[in-house]
């Protein structure tokens, strides 16, 4: 006990530490080109998002009007990954899930669709990013939601947010097999991620709704 | 039948028999010999009776002759009376021998006789007649002569033939009486052949009879004096074994009465082994009372320490719910932190000074993040430490109440133990005074045997004796086999 209070103790002097020394810490040099990510967990893969294509992060749940959505818990290889990079694992908490944001599913024809979500007053359409890249998964375990878009926010849930990751240039790299919206790899402490190119998926969506105004026009409205 | 009848029996019934027939024959000769008696009386009498009445009748005839002449002489009347008197006389007698005549012949003599004697007495009546007339004596004389005289002729002539008719009917009836005396004496004779037969059937009887019996009871008192001959044999050995038997055997209870002085002095020192275990056990007992005491103290401090380990399992729930607060918190300043990172990215070299901040907060909160998972494990550790701590004093407690009610068991099992040993004690007591009874039967039991001992040579001694009034009775019985039969061997067989 007393060594447990002896190393809970230096872990506070280390936080004490590490946080003056983030006031003591120079800023980063003149040539030093640094990019952030999202890493996001999607159908037990590794995916990305560089955070120049976001606009906001919040949590989400799906309010299809009989239940309350649940936050599947991280499995044990995601707490090791994020143990590993030293961030942090959002989501553990169920106390909170009274406050998510909720996203109300509308009728439409695209199943990609998860419904609105009311943000500061305006309905943003929120989208399955999972069903849109492809993957087979359950809608329902999407807790997370990035916001992208230029014009028009639209939402992307996905279902864990696996940590922020900063690289230095030279990290992304174009992907061997690139598809519309994923055109390169994010290479990251031994790994790779596919980033997703949330602008390509945004236009996509704009042009689709344009050639279709009822849905997606309809959703921005 | 006649088996089962006694000697005496058999005897009196041949005395009896015998007895019986010399009856008969006596009343049958007495019989005889009144009948033949009577017989001749009665000839006799009837004979003498026939001819005195015949005497009488010519008597009376002779009266009537007489009273004739008489009244013929003198003319008295008395001759007349005497006359009737000799007719009375005469008429008795024909009636008396009309009577007594039993032969036909006779009879009809008697017969003529009385019809003469009318003719008779008429004769008589007409000279009485004619003297009364005074008619002459001559002829008087030839009246009797014409009148009475040949009709007394006859009638002499038919008594003469009635006495010879009767003594040849006595000659007869002397004949027949002869017979019936000596079909008596035939009689009185068979009969005596007849009872000497009957005797000497008996006597053969009996004397085979008797001569069996005798004959198989002597056997019997043979065999038996045989028997006894050798059971006596025996005796006399089975008490020679016996008084050898008697002295092992009382060299044994001496043993066995050293062995049950040794008993009791054993006895004894159990009986004080037993008092001082009832004493231990009692001590025992209070001691398993005191620790049942303790145990039961234990128990309530096991049942505190569950409630407290209770207690701080849910003091550590509620400490896992403050740190899931803490954690959303980290979590919604991540969130933010983020949010500030893409706002401060957004806003270009503005914002970068901002980023900077944002970037410091969510590493911020990446480390409370960190540090709140780590309490959770400690926290959670603390719970399964408390559940198993929890379970484990239950596990005690279980332990504990199975230790009390062992403890129970021990206690009533001291208990018992305790009236098992003041019954041990008890019982240790009765056998020491047990063996000490048994050691003075012991005593009384050698006496016994000594006495037995010397019955058992008395015994040997008339054992002895009656081997010797065994072969007193054998030869007694040879003996009496030899006056029983005749033909039995000098030693007595048949």
């Amino acid at each position: 006990m007393n060594s447990s209070e002896g190393g809970w103790t230096g872990r506070a002097a280390e936080l004490r530490r590490t946080f003056d020394d983030s006031f003591a810490r120079p800023a980063s040099a003149a040539g030093e080109r640094l990019e952030d990510f999202l890493a996001l967990g999607i159908a037990r893969q590794a995916y990305a998002v560089g955070l120049s294509d976001v606009r906001g992060l919040m949590r989400i749940r799906l309010d299809n009007g009989l239940a309350a959505p649940s936050v599947e818990p991280h499995s044990p290889a995601n707490d090791r990954y994020l143990q590993r990079n030293g961030h942090s694992q959002p989501g553990e908490s169920s106390g909170a899930a009274a406050e998510l944001r909720s996203v109300v599913r509308v009728p439409s024809s695209r199943r990609e669709l998860l419904g609105v979500c009311g943000l500061r007053g305006a309905l943003v359409p929120v989208f399955d990013l999972a069903a849109l890249l492809g993957l087979e998964t359950d809608t329902s375990s999407a807790s997370w939601c990035v916001l992208a878009g230029a014009n028009h926010l639209v939402g992307f849930a996905f279902e864990r947010l696996e940590g922020y990751v900063r690289t230095q240039d030279g990290s992304v790299v174009p992907a061997p097999a690139a598809s519309h919206c994923v055109t390169q790899l994010l290479r990251h402490d031994g790994g790779t991620r596919s980033l997703i190119a949330l602008r390509t998926l945004v236009s996509s969506l704009e042009r689709a709704a344009a050639g279709r105004p009822d849905e997606t026009g309809e959703a921005s409205r | 039948m006649t088996r089962s009848w006694t000697f005496g029996q058999k005897i009196g019934f041949g005395f009896a028999a015998i007895l019986a027939l010399t009856i008969v024959i006596c009343v049958v000769t007495y019989q005889a010999m009144g009948d033949v008696v009577e017989t001749k009386d009665r000839v006799i009498e009837r004979i003498a009776g026939s001819l005195v009445d015949v005497e009488r009748l010519s008597s009376g005839l002779n009266q009537q002759i007489a009273a004739m002449r008489g009244y013929v002489l003198s003319r008295e009347d008395e001759y007349a009376s005497e006359l009737r008197e000799a007719r009375t006389a005469i008429s008795q007698v024909l009636e008396r021998l009309a009577q007594s005549l039993t032969v036909d012949s006779n009879q009809r003599l008697r017969g003529q006789i009385q019809k003469l004697e009318v003719d008779y007495e008429s004769g008589v009546d007409a000279v009485f007649s004619a003297a009364r007339s005074g008619t002459t004596t001559s002829e008087l004389v030839a009246l009797r002569r014409d009148k009475v005289t040949p009709v007394r002729r006859e009638i002499d002539s038919k008594i003469t033939a009635l006495t010879t008719g009767i003594m040849t009917a006595v000659q007869k009836e002397r004949e027949d009486s002869t017979r019936m005396a000596d079909r008596a004496s035939t009689l009185v004779l068979g009969l005596a052949v007849l009872s000497a037969l009957t005797a000497l059937a008996l006597a053969v009887f009996l004397t085979r009879a008797l001569a069996t019996q005798i004959g198989s009871a002597v056997q019997h008192v043979q065999s038996s004096s045989a028997e006894l001959q050798t059971a006596a044999n025996q005796q006399a050995t089975g008490a020679r074994e016996q008084s050898t038997a008697m002295a092992e055997i009382s060299t044994t209870i001496s043993e066995l009465l050293a062995t049950g002085r040794q008993i009791a002095e054993s006895a004894r020192r159990v009986a004080q082994i037993a008092g001082e275990t009832s004493g231990a056990s009692r001590d025992g007992d209070q001691i398993v009372v005191r620790a049942r005491d303790s145990i039961e103290g234990i128990k309530r401090q096991v049942d505190l320490i569950t409630t407290h380990m209770l207690d701080l399992g849910g003091k550590s729930q509620q400490i896992g719910g403050i740190l899931d607060v803490i954690n959303e918190l980290s979590e919604q300043t991540n969130i933010l932190a983020i949010n500030a990172s893409i706002e401060a990215a957004g806003a270009g070299e503005a914002g970068k000074r901002f980023a900077v901040v944002a970037d410091e907060i969510r590493k911020l909160a990446d480390r409370v993040g960190g540090s709140t998972k780590e309490i959770r494990r400690l926290i959670d550790e603390v719970r399964a430490a408390v559940n198993t701590t929890v379970m484990a004093t239950e596990g005690g407690a279980k332990a504990v109440d199975a230790g009390t009610r062992q403890f129970a068991d021990v206690t009533t099992s001291f208990r018992r133990i305790t009236d098992l040993v003041v019954t041990t004690t008890e019982a240790a007591r009765e056998i020491e005074l047990s063996t000490k009874q048994q050691a003075s039967a012991v005593e009384q039991v050698s006496t016994g045997v000594g006495n037995v001992a010397q019955a058992t040579a008395e015994m040997e001694t008339s054992a002895a004796q009656t081997l010797q009034t065994a072969t007193q009775l054998t030869r007694l019985s040879h003996d009496l086999a030899r006056l029983v039969r005749a033909d039995a061997d000098p030693h007595g067989n048949w």
